[in-house]
């Protein structure tokens, strides 16, 4: 197949990814409702998603002509990224679950109420 | 070392054996634990005496014997490759026979067995009989050890076990709280002394390499060879600082000042005690470590000095005191310690031979003061309790409770005597007649001691007066004056002693009924008599005793005096004839049968400064030098530890123990605030660490990666 | 200023605002909705980037079952209202603390990137293909694969997930 050149540079694919990183780490320091702390975890796992499969997509161009013999290789990105978001939903089941059993019987729901470890 | 003299080793064994018999089976022995003890010390002195004789019969110049025993310490690998580090030092057990051990030998087992033979009848009736004899034997077998060692650290055993012994035996009756202080006094005042003597001999070490006498199995010099080799110019402040030191130590074991007051105190202790350890044996042990080391201390000028003038304030210090005491065998006590006196005084103006042979008939005259005086208590006690029990002499309650005055910080008042003591001499008066043996044996001793011709006393003190009128000092007339007024009040306070417990009418219902002792203790009374008699012209004249003595204590070319022969005699019996004088006084102020001291009781309780009553207060209460002892010494010494308690010990250490575990629970306190318990600020701070990693690990890559 | 950019630019945009909506939301179901915005953003960009089949199923695990199991979870702890919530940490200030921590990591991660990027060799292309489930499937299950170890292994973490889940979340056990 003959190629086509890049149309975006690869930086601004990374710059979007980490800005949307970055949102997601400030809600989880700021939101107090746990369900919205997990939803910005989700954000970042999806920013770190964009990352892989830009990589993947680009990884033709980073890498010195001939050292990846199979067009197989430049697909690991994308791999990661399938089981990144299998993992992402067993931790969501998972993680949700566990807030409805501790969130269950309140009546507020605050992530700030449960300070039972504190020294 | 000569095979023959290997016997050695068995004088100091059959008193070891004998203590270790009565020690650990004093139970079952009982009454015959008395005769093993005697056996044991006489057994030494069969065999001393033929050692004496073998000695007599050696050639001149190889006088000095050494038998080895076994090896002891000995660091031959530390130090031999350095020679500016630890020199080797070897010390072994190794005994030395010589003439000056011999004569020690000598005194030791003969006055001790006697007195062995007297304590068998005289402790008959104390239900601590074995141990009594177990702590006797154990004291004679300490100080044969350090009469008998050829090096400084056998002495040293020898010196602390008497030290010990001496403090078992001063408070043998345990359940009187002032023997017991008594003993603990001794003690305390004999380590102090003891410091000095070792700080003594590890001068000496550094000095000289080697801590034996004479060359031994070591087969180096030894330290009086040493010494007399040294030229005198060479030595300078090191010599004369391990002297002070060494004399330091005999202060503090015979009695002298400042290290004296426990003497008069330690007549707590049984008479027997009183006699055999502090009149006879351990109180000389000083007098014989300054005789033995004689070579290391004429090197030094300075010390002979003080050791005289030592000796002599002693002398005239305690006679002083003992013209006032009431108690009989605190007069006793402090004409010990005024006798020792004459022969550190003897000791410092450079003649040894003379010192050594007032120990010797010092030994036989005051164990014969203490043995009669114990006979004469015995039989006044026994009259009282036999007066209070109606006559059924019953031996077994008799305890002996024997006790001097009051320990206790508080003046002795000038009042009238206890009537129950058995030791006041103004319970006392006309035993004369009724304990004849005693009485005459006594006064045998008593003229002893004052120096009449022919007694021994006269022999010895009478060289040590001339010699020391002989120093080479411009002031030896001082110094023989000084002498010369002690000895005549000697004179006088001993013979207000036999006055007033012999002379005159009985003053109590005790007196009256007094009756003389058993053979047993009146035979050593005669023995020793007898050689306070003869020693001067029949037993050992001092010609021959110098003699005899020569190659252990004099050191060829020192001559500290220079003797002008017309005058020995002159001198001597002048003194003499002064001295019947004032026994003469005595006799006359005292005979009549009230209590009359040479001051009415009127007199006496004058206390106003400058009368002749408060004269007399201060030397019945020892010049108060006691009180002063208490509050400094004892009073300082209990301050000080109440501040290292209090301030050092709780507050600085405690402080700083607790303080660190304040710390960590202060620390730990901060640090709990961390764990809020906020996942939010867990969220937070975990942002903030990944900044922070990013940064470190980005930070070598801040110019690009090329 | 090429056609491919300008999408980027837009998809860019959409999925940043509604990131910042998502964050700045009181109302949790607001919040759910914004993400799903920001799913189908980033959806379309796995597009533009060839990977048709995460695409694909990033709408439909993504956003199909996650977003919808969040929906119900918040619709069951009936939290439909954004009503005040405790805020144990006011002094704190985090709002303003966070805006400065998110720029500066923001920061920090761009210049890491940017200021390494290797540049391409002259004349590298890229391969126009789709990647669609033919390659996907052939990189997990082919023979010398280093994908089909890892895949088995997830297919237990799911079971494990599961169990898990339905224990957790029993009211009684």
């Amino acid at each position: 197949m003959h190629g086509i050149q890049p149309g975006v540079p690869l930086g601004y694919y990374l710059t979007l990814s980490a800005v949307l990183f970055v949102i997601g780490v400030a809600g989880v320091i700021v939101k107090r409702n746990p369900i919205v702390i997990f939803m910005c975890v989700e954000l970042m796992l999806n920013a770190v998603n964009l990352t892989l499969v830009a990589f993947s997509r680009y990884q033709s161009t980073l890498t010195p002509a001939g050292t990846l013999t199979s067009p197989q290789h430049y697909l690991d990105g994308q791999m990661m990224v399938i089981f990144v978001m299998a993992v992402a939903a067993a931790e969501v089941s998972v993680g949700l679950g566990i807030l409805v059993s501790i969130f269950r019987q309140r009546t507020s729901i605050s992530v700030d109420e449960i300070d039972l470890m504190r020294g | 070392m000569s095979s023959e003299f290997s016997i050695a080793w068995l004088i100091p064994l059959f008193p070891l054996i004998g203590f270790l018999i009565n020690g650990l089976f004093g139970s079952k022995t009982k009454k015959f634990a008395g005769i093993l003890a005697t056996a044991a010390v006489f057994a030494s002195f069969v065999i001393a005496y033929i050692l004496f004789t073998k000695v007599q019969s050696l050639d001149e110049g190889h006088k000095q014997v050494t038998v080895f025993l076994a090896p002891w310490l000995s660091n031959f690998m530390i130090g031999a490759a350095d020679p500016t580090g630890i020199k080797p030092l070897q010390v072994n057990f190794e005994l030395l026979i010589d003439p000056l051990s011999c004569l020690m030998m000598l005194i030791i087992t003969g006055v001790g067995g006697l007195i062995h033979l007297y304590s068998i009848s005289y402790m008959a009736a104390d239900k601590g009989f074995a141990r009594f004899f177990t702590y006797l034997n154990l004291f004679v077998f300490f100080m044969l050890l350090l009469v008998m060692g050829n090096n400084l650290p056998i002495l040293f055993i020898g010196w602390e076990g008497v030290g010990l012994c001496s403090y078992l035996l001063i408070g043998f009756f345990y359940e009187k709280k002032s023997a017991g202080d008594a003993a603990k006094k001794a003690f305390i005042m004999n380590r102090i002394g003891d410091v000095g003597v070792l700080i003594g001999m590890f001068m000496l070490f550094q000095y000289f390499g080697t801590l034996d006498f004479y060359k031994g199995q070591a087969d180096i010099d030894g330290i009086v060879t040493a010494a007399k080799n040294l030229p005198a110019i060479t030595t300078g402040t090191t010599i004369t600082v391990i002297c002070l030191m060494l004399f330091f130590g005999a202060t503090g074991k015979s009695a002298q000042v400042p290290l004296y007051t426990w003497l008069p105190d330690a007549m707590e202790g049984p008479t027997p005690v009183s006699a055999l350890i502090h009149a006879a044996t351990m109180v000389t042990a000083g007098v014989y470590m300054v005789s033995r080391l004689h070579s290391l201390f004429e090197l030094s000028d300075t010390a002979m000095m003080v050791i005289c003038a030592t000796g002599l304030f002693t002398a005239l210090w305690a006679a002083l005191i003992g013209l006032a005491q009431n108690d009989i065998k605190r007069v006793l006590a402090y004409s010990t310690v005024s006798q020792l006196g004459y022969m550190f005084a003897a000791c410092g103006a450079g003649m040894f031979a003379a010192g050594m042979y007032h120990v010797m008939t010092h030994a036989f005259f005051k164990a014969c003061l203490f043995l009669g005086s114990g006979s004469v208590i015995h039989a006044v006690e026994h009259a009282m309790h036999a007066k209070h029990a109606h006559g059924h002499g019953d031996e077994a309650d008799v305890a002996h409770a024997e006790h001097g005055d009051s320990h206790d910080a508080h003046a002795i008042p000038a009042g009238g005597p206890d009537p129950h003591d058995p030791q006041d001499m103004r319970n006392m008066g006309g035993l004369g007649g009724k304990i004849r043996i005693t009485f005459l044996t006594m006064s045998a001793a008593t003229l002893a001691i004052a120096g009449i011709w022919p007694f021994a006393g006269f022999w010895s003190k009478d060289e040590i007066l001339w010699r020391l009128y002989n120093v080479h000092s411009p002031l030896n007339v001082l110094i023989w004056g000084v002498g010369a007024i002690t000895a005549l009040i000697t004179a006088f306070y001993m013979f207000r002693m036999i006055m007033k417990t012999f002379f005159g009418q009985p003053r109590t219902e005790a007196a009256k009924n007094a009756h003389e002792s058993s053979p047993l203790m009146t035979g050593p009374l005669v023995l020793l008599a007898l050689l306070s008699f003869s020693t001067g012209w029949l037993v050992a004249p001092f010609e021959k005793f110098r003699e005899f003595l020569a190659p252990s204590v004099e050191t060829p070319g020192y001559t500290p005096t220079i003797l002008k022969p017309e005058l020995e005699h002159t001198l001597g019996f002048g003194l003499m004839a002064v001295i019947i004088v004032v026994i003469v006084a005595c006799y006359l102020a005292y005979r009549s049968s009230k209590n009359n001291e040479l001051l009415a009781p009127a007199t006496r309780a004058n206390h106003s400064v400058l009368s002749a009553g408060w004269i007399y207060n201060v030397l019945l209460n020892k010049y108060f030098i006691d009180e002063l002892n208490n509050l400094t010494w004892v009073r300082g010494g209990k301050n000080l530890s109440q501040w290292l308690w209090k301030t050092f010990d709780v507050g600085v250490v405690d402080g700083i123990v607790n303080g660190v575990a304040g710390v960590t629970a202060w620390i730990g306190s901060g640090l709990r605030k961390t764990q809020t318990g906020y996942v939010r600020s867990y969220a937070l701070t975990m942002a903030l660490g990944i900044i922070a990693v990013l940064l470190l690990i980005l930070a070598p890559f801040a110019h690009g990666v090329k | 200023m090429n056609g491919q950019l300008i999408l980027f630019a837009l998809l860019a945009i959409v999925a940043v605002v509604c990131g910042i909506m998502m964050v700045v939301q009181e109302n949790p179901v607001r919040s759910a909705l914004n993400l799903v915005m920001v799913l189908f953003s980033i959806a379309i960009l796995f597009l533009t980037l060839n990977a048709a089949f995460i695409a694909a199923i990033q709408i439909i695990v993504y956003a199909g079952a996650i977003m919808v199991l969040f929906v119900f979870v918040i619709m069951l702890l009936n939290m439909g209202s954004g009503e005040q919530l405790v805020d144990r940490l006011r002094p704190l200030g985090l709002r303003w603390v966070s805006a400065v921590i998110a720029l500066v990591l923001g920061l920090i991660i761009s210049w890491a990137i940017t200021g390494n990027l290797r540049s391409a060799p002259a004349g590298t292309t890229l391969s126009p293909a789709l990647v669609g489930p033919r390659e996907i499937g052939l990189s997990l299950y082919a023979a010398n694969s280093v994908w089909l170890f890892p895949f088995e292994i997830v297919s237990i973490l799911l079971l494990v997930a599961a169990i898990g889940a339905v224990m957790l979340a029993k009211r009684r056990i």
